[in-house]
């Protein structure tokens, strides 16, 4: 098999370095509507390179400088796969402040309210039905506020991108303690 | 320890100097109950006989202190004269099972066993093998397989993940593509792995399992069965007849045989009751790494059976209603391990187009005040994988640091495996907070952990690797392996010698060549002490020094590190740019 990203110079190698965004490594531009597809073929063609599998007949220095690559690049595809830790790159892109990380105290009341309301919700579930709907339900919310978080990067709104942020990453605690109660069914 | 098996020269280098010609590679299922060894053989894995058999049972045993395995051992030792199972410990390296034998020796003499056997059957060397884990060992057991195979005279090109090696080798042989689930019930072990098969690249999305659950609880379930019913010893007589029961009812309906006197009975619907819990206790698992992963079950294109379990007709039934399809049984569920072993062994030693992508199978992390965990590595990750965090101190003039790394899923350190407590020294005093302590987990792809720490104000770096306190450090491998060699201290020493000689000359070699072929991206004081080391590692050479030559082979490894990784940097480019790389 050949590989198909050969002669198209879409990755620029000399990003793969450890400070580089993960849209860099990844050889993507910085927007939160990434194209999966492309981002996994970039992947897939990195590590066809990079991975220590392709260095067990090498000197141990070579293979040791490609692990770290290697390395870097999963961190990468990690990062861009979760939506809330797409976001997160994003912020530290434009130089914000991350919320809710240490020394920033979160100011929304109004989100904090309906944080105590989705989980009050989901202590009344008790069946597998009720806890799959509210799965979906919440899925969706995600979603919108990915595409909220979208609207507010295109138009560098700063503060609707961290309000967005915020709520995704409550909507996305909901939805682990949804899945957590899904997996004791 | 790493040695070359078929470089790859690049144009106009000259092949590297190795002595190892006439050898073959192997992939090895080393399993609770039997394992398995396969070549590849014109393009194709098959499984190697060993005493007429494909199996080779995982028992070592003693008949008048001498020692006997596999087959034999089962034929001639009497009950307690045998042990089995003992890959059920590897997570304890250092508990003695039998004859003064801990797991890991144990393991060992199944694999030198194994060894032997091919090398008078081949007439060839064995020296280098892809051996296969379960998905959910954790680090001590992936360290104490490595040993293992070390004591045996082998060196582990990879660890590779049992239903990752199920997938390769079905993947390949059926032309997969699409999400697929490995469900592999061994004897001793249960992994269920999710993996997306395309374009010849095997990426496992998740994994999970349990390393107390096998073929041998239900066996032992039987047992207790009869024990109760008629009030026969539980010993491991019968619990062998129990799994012969077991067995036979996968194509009967009805199993009876006379032991000691007594009529012993096993009927399918009393065995499906029987298995019943365990293979619920599969299925949950097997629900939480859809949820981990947030696919549907429906998404999944087929669902392949691994490990001689699933022969039986409650797991295939209890499957097909789970995953609503006909399970997929093309392959011997037995070998299939063992064929992706030695795909991957021979991928690994002369190149191939296709790449396994895997995962970490354990939460890594470490405690943190009122011993809780802060996870580092979720499980998941893709491997290799290295994440860095920041520690501060807490007091003023603090010069030390405790730092413990668990794994497991578990948010209290009490519930999760201590894999390693660490101290980091010689802290410059400052005041509270004021530290800046980096310390990076690193997974590699044999899926085991690196832990290292920099003191970031002043640069102080230190090297851990992890390794429980019970485990065996270099020292003691050494010493394991002399004693296992009745030629004497003498050739072990210069074998040793011959060895690391060998690793300094390739150094050597690869950095003229590099030097020669890249020099643009070094500076010229970069090169000079490049040069200046490299001289002092050739001058060396002849004094037959090992412990030197080994510290002259890892300083100059060091020294060299950014260039190497330049020089990847720039042959990926170009091979990305579609020019031939030089």
């Amino acid at each position: 098999m050949l590989n198909p990203l050969l002669g198209s110079g879409v990755i620029d190698i000399e990003t793969i370095r450890p400070q580089a965004t993960p849209f860099a490594l990844l050889g993507l531009e910085p927007t939160f509507d990434i194209d999966q597809k492309k981002m996994e073929f970039h992947y897939f063609c990195l590590q066809r390179e990079l991975h220590p599998d392709r260095f067990v007949n090498k000197t141990a220095h070579e293979a040791n400088g490609a692990r770290m690559m290697s390395a870097w690049v999963n961190n990468a595809y990690s990062k861009l796969k979760d939506p809330i830790l797409r976001a997160e790159s994003l912020l530290r892109i434009m130089g914000l402040s991350i919320p809710g990380e240490k020394d920033t105290s979160v100011q929304n009341p109004i989100l904090l309210n309906e944080v105590m309301e989705w989980r009050e919700e989901l202590a009344e579930i008790h069946s597998l039905q009720s806890l799959e709907d509210f799965h979906k339900k919440f899925n969706e919310i995600l979603q919108e506020c990915g595409e909220h978080f979208s609207l507010s990067w295109k138009n560098k709104d700063i503060l609707s991108m961290q309000k967005s942020y915020l709520k995704m990453v409550y909507v996305s605690k909901v939805i682990e303690e949804a899945k957590e109660h899904k997996r004791n069914y | 320890m790493h040695k070359v098996l078929l470089q790859l020269s690049e144009p106009g280098e000259t092949p590297l100097p190795h002595s190892e010609e006439d050898q073959i590679v192997v992939g090895i299922d080393l399993g609770t109950t039997h394992s398995v060894v396969a070549i590849v053989q014109d393009g194709k894995p098959v499984p190697l006989r060993i005493d007429g058999e494909f199996l080779i049972p995982s028992v070592v045993g003693w008949k008048n202190n001498i020692l006997k395995i596999g087959k034999d051992a089962l034929e001639e030792c009497a009950s307690d004269e045998y042990v089995s199972s003992f890959k059920r410990y590897m997570n304890q390296p250092s508990k003695v099972l039998m004859h003064g034998k801990t797991s890991v020796e144990l393991s060992a003499e199944v694999l030198r066993y194994i060894k032997h056997h091919v090398e008078s059957a081949l007439g060839q060397e064995v020296k280098k093998a892809v051996i296969t884990v379960p998905a959910y060992f954790d680090d001590t057991a992936r360290q104490a397989t490595k040993d293992a195979a070390t004591l045996a005279g082998l060196s582990v090109l990879r660890l590779i993940n049992e239903p990752t090696a199920a997938a390769l080798s079905y993947g390949l042989d059926q032309s997969a593509e699409g999400l697929y689930v490995i469900y592999d019930f061994g004897g001793g072990t249960f992994d269920v792995s999710l993996l997306k098969m395309s374009m010849g690249v095997f990426q496992v999305l998740a994994t999970s399992g349990d390393v107390e659950l096998g073929g041998d609880d239900i066996d032992q379930a039987i047992a207790s069965y009869w024990h109760q019913d008629k009030g026969i010893s539980l010993d491991k007589n019968l619990t062998r007849l129990a799994r012969k029961a077991k067995e036979s009812l996968a194509n009967q309906v009805n199993w009876q045989e006379n032991f000691s006197g007594q009529m012993l009975e096993l009927n399918q619907e009393k065995l499906n009751e029987i298995a019943k819990p365990f293979v619920q206790k599969t299925l949950s698992i097997c629900w939480g790494i859809f949820i981990d992963a947030n696919i549907d079950i429906s998404d999944v294109k087929g669902v392949v059976l691994v490990g001689g379990s699933t022969r039986l007709q409650e797991i295939r039934s209890a499957v097909r209603t789970f995953f609503k399809k006909e399970p997929l049984i093309n392959l011997d569920p037995d070998q299939i391990v063992a064929l992706g072993a030695a795909l991957q062994a021979d991928a690994l030693s002369y190149g191939s187009e296709t790449l396994l992508l895997d995962v970490a199978s354990l939460s890594l992390g470490i405690e943190t005040m009122g011993g809780l965990v802060e996870k580092i590595i979720p499980r998941n990750t893709p491997v290799p994988t290295a994440i860095a965090q920041e520690f501060t101190t807490y007091q003023d003039g603090q010069t030390a640091m405790k730092i413990h790394v668990v794994q497991g899923e578990r948010e209290l350190v009490s519930g999760c495996r201590s894999l390693a407590e660490f101290v980091l020294t010689d802290i410059p005093p400052m005041v509270a907070g004021a530290a800046r302590i980096q310390v990076t987990f690193e997974v590699d792809a044999d899926g085991v952990l690196t832990v290292s720490a920099l003191e970031k104000t002043t640069e102080t770096f230190q090297r851990i690797t992890v390794k429980p306190s019970y485990g065996l450090n270099h020292e003691d491998l050494e010493r394991m392996i002399q004693e296992g060699f009745e030629k004497g201290v003498e050739d072990i020493e210069k074998r040793l010698l011959i060895e690391v000689e060998v690793e300094a000359k390739q150094l050597l070699h690869s950095l003229k060549v590099a030097i020669e072929a890249d020099s643009d991206l070094l500076s010229n004081e970069e090169k000079e002490n490049l040069e200046s080391k490299a001289n002092y590692l050739k001058s060396i050479l002849s004094q037959s020094d090992r412990e030197m030559i080994r510290k002259q082979i890892k300083d100059l490894s060091v020294m060299s590190q950014s260039f190497a990784e330049r020089r990847i940097s720039r042959a990926i480019q170009k091979r990305l740019m579609g020019q031939p790389v030089i």
